[in-house]
C-alpha cells in the first residue's frame, strides 16, 4: 500500500487530497500547522465556515474520513523547516511504518525553499515526489521518481529556488481558486501515476465513478498518463520527469520534457 | 522575428502583452533586444553577469536552451521562445 504524504493543506493540498481520495488512495499523511481562515475558503475546498480557527490538517482528515470510511488520514501539525537536515525523517516518523508501505510525497506548500528542500530530501532517500506551484492563473507540476535516474529531477530544470522578491507569493498577487484546483488535482494524478509504478504496490484501488466503490485495481487497462501519450518518448515515464506548465487564463498548457542536466546536484555524475 | 512568450509576473514590462515579437539571431541577442524594447525585463531574466537566472528556463520551441547552445542558440523567424520561471505558490 502507498502512503501519500501531502505537505501543505491549502490551495493545492485540498484539491490534491480530493484527487487522491477519488483515485483510491487509502493512506494519507497531511502536514500543515495552519488554522482555517475565512480567506481560505474560496479555494481550500475541504473546509467550511464552521471550521474557522480549527487545524487545517485535522479538518482535512475529518472531511476525507466523512467521505470514505476506509481512508486512513493521519495528521502532522508542524511547520517544516527547509534548513532541517532531518526534514524527511520528521515525515517518516509520522507516517505509518508498515514495512511493505511505499511513500509518495506531494509538495503543496507556498514556500519556494521548502519545495526544493523537500524535493532534495526525497531524491536523496529515493522517495517519489510531486512538486507543484500556482500563482494567479498559472501553475506547474512535476513528478520526480528518483528510482529512475534516467529521468530528470526538479533541480535539472530549476537549479535553485527563486528569491522572494522575484517570486511573488499568492498572498501578494492573488491566485485563482479554480487554477489551484486544476494544479492540485493534476498533482494527485501524477502521484497516483507514479504510485502505480511502484514495485509490488498499489495499485491501490481506483474509485470508479460508475461503481461508486473501490473495487477496481489500477491496471494497464486503466487510463494513465503513459497510455494517453502519443509519442514513444514519454510512454515509459509514468508521469515522471516532465513539467506541465499551465496558463489557464489563455488555456495554454505546455509539457516540458527535459533530460537530466549535467551539473545537477542529483544527476551531475550521471551525465 | 521570433515570438517571445512572456510569463505573467513579467507582463508589467510588456504592457500586459503575453507575447511580443522580437528580432535576434540567437537567444542572447533576442533577450538584449527584448530588454531594449521593454526596459527592465532583462534583469529579471538574466543576472548581472548576463547568465540566465537559475530559477528561469528558456525554451526555443520545446527545447531547453541549456541542452542546445545556451544563449548562443540560434533563433529563426517564426520560432516561439518561452520564458518559464519556477512557480512556488500554493497558499
Amino acid at each position: 500500500m502507498t502512503c501519500f504524504v501531502v505537505i501543505g493543506a491549502g490551495g493545492l493540498g485540498c484539491p490534491a487530497l480530493m484527487g487522491l481520495q477519488a483515485g483510491g488512495a487509502r493512506r494519507v499523511l497531511i502536514v500543515d500547522d495552519d488554522a482555517v481562515d475565512l480567506s481560505n475558503l474560496q479555494r481550500q475546498v475541504l473546509y467550511s465556515v464552521a471550521e474557522l480557527g480549527a487545524s487545517k490538517a485535522q479538518c482535512a482528515a475529518w472531511t476525507l474520513a466523512s467521505r470514505d470510511r476506509e481512508v486512513e488520514a493521519r495528521t502532522l501539525a508542524r511547520r517544516l523547516d527547509p534548513d532541517s537536515p532531518t526534514l524527511l525523517a520528521e515525515l517518516l516518523d509520522a507516517a505509518p511504518t508498515d514495512a511493505s508501505e511505499e511513500l509518495v510525497v506531494l509538495e503543496c506548500s507556498d514556500n519556494p525553499r521548502l519545495k526544493f528542500a523537500v524535493h532534495d530530501a526525497c531524491v536523496a532517500a529515493s522517495v517519489p515526489v510531486v512538486v507543484g506551484g500556482v500563482v494567479g492563473w498559472r501553475g506547474q507540476a512535476m513528478a520526480v521518481d528518483p528510482r529512475r535516474p534516467e529521468l530528470p529531477c526538479y533541480r535539472c530544470l530549476f537549479e535553485e529556488p527563486p528569491p522572494r522578491e522575484l517570486a511573488p507569493a499568492c498572498a501578494a498577487v492573488g491566485v485563482i481558486g479554480a487554477a489551484a484546483g486544476v494544479v492540485g488535482q493534476w498533482m494527485a494524478t501524477l502521484a497516483l501515476s507514479v504510485a502505480s509504478s511502484l514495485p509490488g504496490s498499489p495499485p491501490d484501488k481506483v474509485n470508479t465513478a460508475s461503481g461508486g466503490g473501490f473495487d477496481h485495481k489500477l491496471t494497464s487497462e486503466q487510463p494513465s498518463l503513459s497510455a494517453e501519450s502519443t509519442s514513444g518518448r514519454e510512454s515509459s515515464r509514468a508521469g515522471a520527469g516532465m513539467l506541465i506548465h499551465f496558463d489557464l487564463l489563455n488555456t495554454r498548457i505546455q509539457r516540458l520534457e527535459p533530460t537530466p542536466r549535467k551539473g545537477c546536484r542529483h544527476h551531475g555524475e550521471l551525465c | 522575428m521570433a515570438t517571445v512568450r512572456i510569463p505573467t509576473p513579467l507582463r508589467k514590462y510588456t504592457e500586459g502583452k503575453e507575447e511580443v515579437d522580437i528580432a535576434g539571431a540567437n537567444v542572447g541577442q533576442l533577450l538584449d533586444n527584448l530588454d531594449a524594447k521593454h526596459g527592465g525585463i532583462g534583469e529579471r531574466i538574466r543576472d548581472p553577469k548576463g547568465a540566465v537566472r537559475r530559477f528561469v528556463n528558456i525554451f526555443v520551441g520545446d527545447e531547453d536552451i541549456r541542452f542546445l547552445d545556451g544563449l548562443e542558440t540560434p533563433v529563426k523567424d517564426g520560432d516561439e521562445v518561452s520564458i518559464i520561471p519556477a512557480i512556488a505558490g500554493g497558499l
